[in-house]
């Protein structure tokens, strides 16, 4: 399991579309942070003097809603247009290993692509260091753990549409529209709730099934236990989703 | 192959069968697990100080109230773009308490309790009656009203808590504050008689009545005011808390709280059979004394009804209210007589509440009594007050220095609003001339030559005092005026067309300086919601350390200047001068000016000067010596040395901030430079409500609100601006510098595979 791991994230990391998308990623996150997010009249990041990175993990679930679809997307619809895999499935490891494998090296690249922001918290943590306040880790910390939740959930989502077809392009497609769903749910939660809170479980259950609520509160600094637990158990569920596909598919 | 062929289709089924029943167990295994989190509400708080989180203290409080708090929030549809997440923020702030604490405790329920303004100004009648104000913003179109006010009201309290939102920073300390204070009110019973047995205060109720300068009053009223005595007698004989007396005498001095109350009436001139109308002037009125601040007074009384009787009982159980006092001191000394010609040299803007007016008025809004605090011969300081505010005394009399020694060496609890003396600058009566000492024609304001203005160094009259008690301060400088600049500095700059009076005139702009000061580590409680504090022109002070051991005073510090106190920078442009406050150490003014090349005058900044305080508190013993005698006022007998002294520990909080006040921005952070508030006085009073809560809810109610106080810990803020460098510097480090080098990587990476690859082929012939 770790040398099909250790494959697959070689594959990633040393391949032209990997560095394109680190590079895109960080780019992104740091244009997005800086300048995009903040602007409330308030002017960019800079002008609002603040130094946290509230505004960078806002950003976050967007650029992982258009990036990660990307990581996911050869990840079985590559071997399926290749016909390569029939070789996956006479491997003498089970398939759910086989997922969780290429799982891990999804979430193993996905972690270099946060590591190459880690520039951005070294700025932040070294500024406010100097006020009298002094660093706070701890959102910087629960930040990118909920940059890992999301982004873990996001890429089995990727992974449950490449196992789908043969195409990357609707595999990449179909993740998008699934992740950007899930990113503009708040919106969609609060219209149809009626009000921004509500008090009706209704409304509560709406606003629950939103991601961003959940990141939200993590970037915050304030992990909630079902905050985690929605993370995991989706992103279960849609590795599990993966593992009934491509078993379905030695009975097709 | 007949079994192979019917064996796919079995196992086909056995798969299909498999694939839904594990999607039946995981999608409800989802659904349960997810459940049963958000049932349970446990969360990890990682932010400092636990920011989103309730703190236990609150918790505690809350539930140890018999009855539960009510909170109703109203906020305007229309508002600032920098609200837009206000009323999510505060009603999910709000729900995190009603599930922390209890509804049976805070009752809040954001559907019923949430009223949301669709129409401002149409609002502005109810809201009034409710005590409300809006929130006023000035901006390019003219002045920009909204709502957004807590109302905290409980069962047993007199009246509602408002609390004024615009940031949820402080909600949690805000509402606290608001129910440790309604704490003390007490539930008024019903009926009248209730009521009046309930009175813990003594009150003399005098009713004033009679014809204006002895003359007689009409019949009928004379009848009234029969029947008024005898109503205010019944209610005198319900309580001996409650005295009465009835007062015609035309030279009662209570005539001075009434004004007279006037009739109309229309007479035939018997003569020439012409008809007029005149009035006849006579007194009636009540006037209700509780022996605490100023007389309640009912003037104009024209009838003897139930309403009048109900309009009196509830004067009284409002006097009676527990409110905490704080005295706000006004000094008795006459002002140096050359500062009394300041007003008709200087106008700055337009006229505002003064900042002593401003604070009482503060106060009061935080729920306390204010007293208007003078040294009078006899009685000193007031024992009613908790706490003592004095806002810039300057010039004080001996006598006063002497009684407030007294009172806080007696346990007494001082609130000092220090620093410099606040008055509009003056002409070359003073003793100091920037520019040219004694000559009047380098200064000018608006191109009226009469309007002269220099600087003038005060020395604070509780200088020696502070000095005695372990607390260095430094010289002070004059202010200017009521204007919203921290500190105006008048030189010599180049001629410029003024756009206003379109002659060229040599015209003296001034840049305002936002000195700083920000909360010092060792005790943040109470300086917790501030971050930097926007002073006024003042200085820092320095602690004796050997003095303060001699004394065993206790001392802490709360803020000080923050560590780059570099000089702010002036545009090159700008016609003006620049100050840097923090030299307090240096004595002459003139050599703090060095000419720019520019035409500009710049001051010189010495050393950095972080981390000096600029506001601390002393508790302790203080000093008295009791066998000093009291220096007497011009007018009174002598009175006994040491009479009030009885030696208790007291406490003393000194703010080298003449001002007090901080603007805040709609996200709850206090820049110095830009002027969000745009003139609001609400929104400037609201920050500066902020410091003066902090003290004297810590004087008044503990370390209650200090636990409380000490985790509303703001998120971190930088404190001078980015420059372009740096922002280029670190937007292309943050895109550009690991992705560079992890490209770096894989090339080289590639490189050592492709030579490698090179060799191999190399060595088996390939190549």
């Amino acid at each position: 399991m770790n040398a099909l791991t250790m494959r697959e994230l070689r594959s990633q990391l040393l391949s032209p579309i990997g560095l394109v998308l680190v590079c895109g990623f960080s780019i992104a996150m740091t244009l997005l942070g800086l300048y995009v997010m903040p602007r409330s009249g308030a002017g960019d990041w800079f002008d609002q003097k603040s130094l946290t990175m509230n505004t960078f993990f806002a950003a976050f679930p967007w650029c992982a809603a258009v990036i990660l679809p990307a990581v996911t997307m050869r990840t079985w619809a590559e071997d399926a247009r290749a016909g390569t895999d029939q070789l996956l499935m006479t491997l003498p490891m089970p398939l759910w290993k086989q997922v969780l494998a290429k799982f891990a090296a999804c979430k193993l690249f996905l972690f270099a692509m946060l590591l190459a922001t880690a520039p951005y918290m070294v700025m932040v943590v070294l500024e406010s260091g100097q006020t009298g306040s002094g660093a706070e880790w701890g959102p910087v910390l629960a930040g990118y753990l909920g940059c890992m939740l999301l982004g873990s959930t996001f890429l089995a989502i990727g992974m449950f549409t490449s196992a789908l077809t043969s195409s990357q392009v609707t595999a990449y497609v179909a993740s998008l529209l699934v992740c950007a769903g899930l990113v503009s749910w708040t919106s969609f939660a609060g219209v149809a709730a009626g009000s921004a809170s509500g008090g009706d479980v209704f409304s509560q259950v709406l606003l629950y099934l939103s991601v961003s609520g959940h990141f939200e509160n993590i970037a915050l600094g304030l992990v909630r236990l079902d905050a985690l637990v929605w993370f995991i158990s989706l992103a279960s569920f849609f590795l599990i989703l993966n593992i009934v596909v491509l078993e379905g598919r030695r009975y097709r | 192959m007949s079994n192979t062929s019917n064996a796919l289709p079995s196992r086909a089924r056995a798969f299909h069968s498999w694939r839904r029943s594990l999607l039946l167990i995981a999608g409800a295994l989802l659904v349960i697990l997810n459940l049963g989190s958000y049932g349970a509400g446990i969360s990890w708080d990682l932010t400092k100080g636990n920011r989103y989180s309730i703190n236990e203290g609150t918790i505690a409080i809350f539930q140890r109230l018999e009855s539960p708090v009510l909170v109703r929030y109203s906020i305007s549809r229309e508002r600032p773009k920098y609200l837009a997440n206000l009323e999510r923020d505060v009603i999910a702030r709000l729900t995190t308490f009603a599930n922390a604490i209890g509804r049976q405790h805070f009752d809040f329920d954001p559907v019923r309790d949430v009223k949301v303004i669709d129409n401002t100004s149409a609002a502005s009648g109810e809201m009034n009656a409710r005590g409300i104000s809006p929130h006023v913003v000035s901006g390019e179109g003219g002045a920009f009203q909204f709502y957004s006010t807590l109302e905290v009201t409980m069962i047993d309290a007199a009246r509602p808590a408002l609390i004024d939102l615009t940031t949820t920073a402080s909600l949690e300390y805000d509402l606290v504050s608001a129910v440790v204070r309604m704490r003390t009110e007490k539930r008024r019973p019903a009926g009248i008689e209730a009521t009046i047995k309930a009175l813990t205060r003594t009150f003399d109720i005098s009713y004033i009545y009679g014809g204006r300068e002895g003359g007689p009053m009409p019949v009928e009223r004379a009848v009234m005011a029969g029947e008024i005595a005898n109503m205010l007698t019944g209610i005198a004989n319900l309580s001996d808390k409650v005295r009465f007396r009835a007062d015609n005498s035309p030279t009662s001095r209570l005539r001075g709280a009434l004004k007279p109350t006037a009739d109309l009436v229309q007479a035939t001139d018997p003569n020439n059979q012409r008809g007029m109308a005149y009035s006849i002037f006579y007194y009636s009125g009540i006037v209700i004394d509780s022996g605490r601040g100023q007389p309640m007074v009912l003037s104009d009384i024209k009838e003897a009804s139930d309403a009048l009787i109900k309009a009196v009982v509830d004067q009284l159980w409002e006097l009676d209210a527990k409110r905490p006092i704080v005295g706000v001191y006004e000094p008795r000394a006459p002002l140096r007589p050359e500062l009394a010609r300041a007003e008709r040299f200087v106008q700055y803007g337009p006229p505002s509440l003064s900042t002593e007016q401003r604070i009482q008025a503060l106060i009061e809004r935080m729920g306390y009594d204010v007293l208007p605090e003078t040294v009078t011969s006899v009685r000193g300081i007031s024992p009613e007050i908790e706490a003592l505010v004095l806002v810039r005394p300057g010039s004080l009399h001996p006598r006063e220095v002497y009684e407030l020694r007294t009172y806080l060496a007696s346990g007494g609890r001082i609130l000092l609003l220090h620093g410099t003396w606040h008055a509009p600058l003056m002409d070359r009566a003073l003793d100091f001339n920037a520019e040219h000492n004694g000559d009047p024609s380098a200064f000018f304001l608006s191109g009226d030559a009469a309007n002269q203005l220099a600087f003038a160094r005060v020395e604070a009259s509780l200088a020696d005092t502070l000095r005695d008690y372990g607390v260095d301060t430094a010289p002070g400088i004059l202010l200017g005026g009521e204007s919203s600049h921290a500190f105006r500095v008048y030189g010599p700059a180049p001629k410029l067309r003024d756009l206003h009076y379109g002659d060229p005139i040599p015209y003296r702009a001034a840049s305002p300086i936002n000195p700083w000061a920000v909360r010092a580590e060792a005790r943040p409680a109470l300086s917790a919601s501030v971050e930097a504090l926007n002073l006024r022109g003042a200085s820092t002070l320095s602690l004796n350390q050997a003095r303060l051991s001699e004394l065993g005073l206790e001392h802490e510090v709360i803020l000080v200047t923050p560590p780059d106190s570099r000089l702010l920078a002036v545009p090159e442009t700008q016609a003006s001068v620049v100050i840097d406050y923090r030299q307090s150490g240096v004595d002459d003014l003139s050599a703090m000016l060095v000419p720019q090349l520019n035409g500009n005058w710049q001051a010189a900044a010495p050393e950095p000067a972080g981390g000096r305080p600029v506001a601390l508190r002393l508790r302790g013993q203080f000093p008295f010596d009791p066998s000093l005698a009291p220096p007497p006022f011009a007018e009174e007998r002598t009175t006994a040395p040491g009479e009030l002294f009885r030696p208790s520990p007291g406490e003393l909080i000194v703010v080298n901030a003449p001002d007090c006040a901080e603007t805040i921005d709609f996200q709850g952070w206090k820049p110095g430079e830009t002027a969000l508030l745009g003139g609001s006085d609400q929104l400037a009073d609201a920050s500066m409500r902020s410091l003066l809560a902090n003290a004297l809810d810590s004087f008044i109610h503990g370390e209650e609100l200090i636990d409380v106080r000490r985790s509303l810990v703001p998120e971190p803020r930088r404190l001078k601006a980015w420059t372009l460098a740096e922002r280029q510097l670190w937007t292309i480090v943050n895109a550009l510098l690991l992705p560079l080098i992890y490209a770096a990587l894989v090339g080289w990476l590639l490189w050592r595979r492709y030579q490698r690859r090179v060799r191999h082929e190399t060595r088996v012939g390939l190549r």
